[in-house]
């Protein structure tokens, strides 16, 4: 596997929101789309590139990720969530899209339960919301994991932040979930959202099994589940033209999107 | 105990030469292939009457060497014609096929059969790639993702989109179900060593007809466990089929006289149809995914032209004989390959109905019997 490209500083935006110095980045122009990264901190690679074809896609570092700092107060996911909502509200300025990965999808679950009216749709890219295949700890987990298709290219893969930077990402994490348990509470209001809701799971995950991909599937009300054939945890970096193909024809055309249009 | 699948080709044995595939349609009687779809189910219900295990039958397309462009039409005839046999569907050429519809028809023959189905997923013999007009080069990579989409279709209890390399849908749920949880078994052939490995992953099980020579069989079968044990489990006796032309007479003379002539015409007419087709779909491509995977399927069809019915009885890759005879045979075939399934197909080239059921019964009265056990 090729290693990701050099170090960029890409948060070439910067905002505070309650108390928390959020660094961003953003492309494109359309509807917005606002990508919630996972455990390894934000990137911007060939998916973000493709969609801000088609979307103004907004790529904040989270509270505590990368160069981003997260004031004490921000201690759980709901807090998360809702400091999420106020980056929406001072960034975007409208109901957004939103794109969460891996924990960035349990974070967007979150805002999804806690402030739905700033959504318009949401999409869960291998979402790690609920327990987790052997508890896997976060500072454990090797590129192998993360990976299946080995001769995928990792093209255009940006980090946004340094190795050291990045290495909060962990500390942030175990701090922001109590170490990391089961969301119980996620999972008995999961059925609360209302949000149009599309579930993305590579059938190679190692990380998140596939079949997590039913639950939400079962208990939203409006909700599509999409298998991502040869595709691991991160399915965008895997087939990112699968990924984007799925994820624009969600976004564009609502329900009419389980309808094949070439 | 070794158990026994009576396999039918369904073969329309009324042309005394063929010379071209696809063979022209005008030379197929359909009041003759009435009366043969008849003819065949019959057979295969005195099978399960008479106490085989298995009852099957495969698909081709274009060739007068089997009638079944669908066998799961077959099948579901099936379903109706038996009570106790296992119906084994050796099964759909899933590369060339919607994977959906293949896991729709297969949990339509499980649940209509009470559970009693095995589904083979099969590659496709070169010259099928023609008839669905299939690219060669993609053959085992759609095999993979069709295996893949059906076992998920069988198993996924929640409607999903499937994005795949060869296929994408965006709601997928199979109704009806299959009655065997979590799916009926799968068997796909392990001819190279390739799909012996592949089976092994899967966990599914394997078999192998058109031997070339015990050894042959031998070896990928004990590539197979020996796979199988890297992956983590262990084949049951019964996850190894061995197929072969079999018939059983009074006297080996007369068996060897019956079985010889069919087998000429098996040979020298039905199978030499797709021949020339077949080395179309091979030349230049990836149909098979290595040299060595080639050279052993050149290999094995070079040995068959050339036999004669005492070359293969030699061998050990016919069952044929007297009772007695066929007894040892078994138990040779069994001991050599430690095959749990022997598929047995009694309908070889224009064998007539009498021959097939005369021997059909004298397999199950007087050479059963004594086998089981081996």
């Amino acid at each position: 596997m090729s290693a990701p490209s050099e170090t960029t500083h890409l948060a070439d935006h910067w905002t505070t929101i309650a108390g928390c110095r959020i660094g961003y980045r953003e492309a494109g122009v359309g509807r917005p789309l606002v990508h919630l990264h996972g455990a390894g901190g934000p990137s911007w690679d060939e998916a973000h590139a493709i969609l801000a074809t088609r979307f103004r896609v907004i790529v904040p570092a989270l509270p505590g990720f990368g160069e981003s700092t997260r004031d004490p107060g921000v201690d759980s996911l709901p807090a998360l969530a809702r400091v999420v909502a106020g980056f929406i509200g001072e960034v975007v300025g409208e109901a957004t899209h939103v794109l969460g990965s891996s924990f960035g999808g349990r974070v967007a679950a979150w805002l999804a339960l806690e402030e739905p009216a700033i959504l318009d749709r949401l999409v869960l890219e291998s979402p790690a919301s609920f327990p987790q295949r052997g508890g896997t700890r976060l500072d454990q987990i090797s590129q192998a994991d993360l990976r299946t298709n080995e001769s995928a290219p990792d093209r255009g893969v940006e980090q946004f932040a340094s190795q050291e930077a990045r290495s909060r990402n962990v500390t942030a994490i175990g701090e922001l979930t109590r170490g990391n348990p089961p969301e119980e509470e996620l999972l008995a209001r999961i059925h609360e959202i209302q949000t149009p809701t599309l579930v993305l799971f590579g059938t190679e995950d190692r990380l998140v099994p596939p079949e997590t991909g039913r639950i939400y599937k079962e208990r939203l009300t409006d909700c599509s589940f999409a298998l991502v054939y040869q595709a691991g945890h991160v399915i965008r970096r895997d087939r990112p033209d699968a990924f984007t193909r799925l994820v624009i024809d969600f976004l564009e055309r609502g329900p009419a999107f389980l309808v094949n249009r070439g | 105990m070794v158990q026994f699948s009576f396999f039918h080709l369904m073969p329309y044995a009324e042309l005394d030469e063929i010379d071209r595939w696809p063979v022209p349609h005008r030379l197929f009687d359909p009041s003759i292939g009435h009366h043969l779809f008849g003819e065949y189910l019959d057979q295969m219900a005195l099978a399960d009457e008479l106490g085989f295990d298995w009852v099957g039958c495969n698909e081709h397309h274009s060739t007068p060497y089997g009638l079944m462009s669908n066998p799961n039409l077959i099948g579901g005839a099936l379903t109706q014609r038996t009570s106790r046999a296992r119906l084994a569907m050796l099964g759909n050429l899933i590369p060339l096929l919607n994977p959906i519809r293949v896991a729709e028809e297969y949990a339509m023959l499980d649940v209509m059969s009470g559970g009693r189905l095995i589904a083979g997923f099969i590659r496709g013999i070169p010259n099928e790639y023609i008839a669905y007009s299939a690219n060669p080069d993609e053959s085992w990579e759609r095999f993979a993702e069709a295996y893949d989409l059906i076992i998920r279709a069988w198993t996924e209890p929640e409607p999903f989109a499937w994005e795949g390399k060869h296929w994408q849908f965006r709601a997928v749920s199979v109704w009806p179900r299959p009655l065997q949880q979590p799916h009926p078994p799968v068997l796909i052939s392990g001819g190279s060593r390739e799909s012996a490995v592949f089976a092994a992953r899967k966990r599914a099980k394997m078999g192998i007809v058109q031997l070339a020579d015990l050894e042959d069989a031998r070896a990928n079968i004990q590539l197979y466990r020996d796979s199988a044990a890297d992956f983590g489990w262990t084949p049951a006796r019964d996850d190894v089929l061995v197929g072969l032309h079999t018939h059983v007479a009074r006297t080996d003379e007369e068996a060897q006289k019956a079985l010889g002539e069919a087998e000429d015409y098996f040979y020298r007419v039905l199978g030499a149809a797709s021949g020339h087709a077949g080395e179309l779909v091979l030349s230049g491509t990836r149909y098979y995914a290595t040299e060595e995977a080639r050279e052993f399927r050149v290999r094995r069809r070079g040995a068959h032209g050339h036999l004669t019915i005492q070359d293969r009885v030699a061998r050990n890759t016919v069952l044929c004989g007297s009772p007695d005879t066929v007894v040892r045979q078994i138990e040779t075939v069994v001991k050599a390959t430690g095959a749990g399934v022997l598929q047995v197909n009694f309908k070889i080239g224009c064998m007539t109905d009498d021959q097939v059921t005369a021997s059909m019964r004298l397999f199950a009265e007087e050479v059963v019997p004594h086998v089981r056990a081996v």
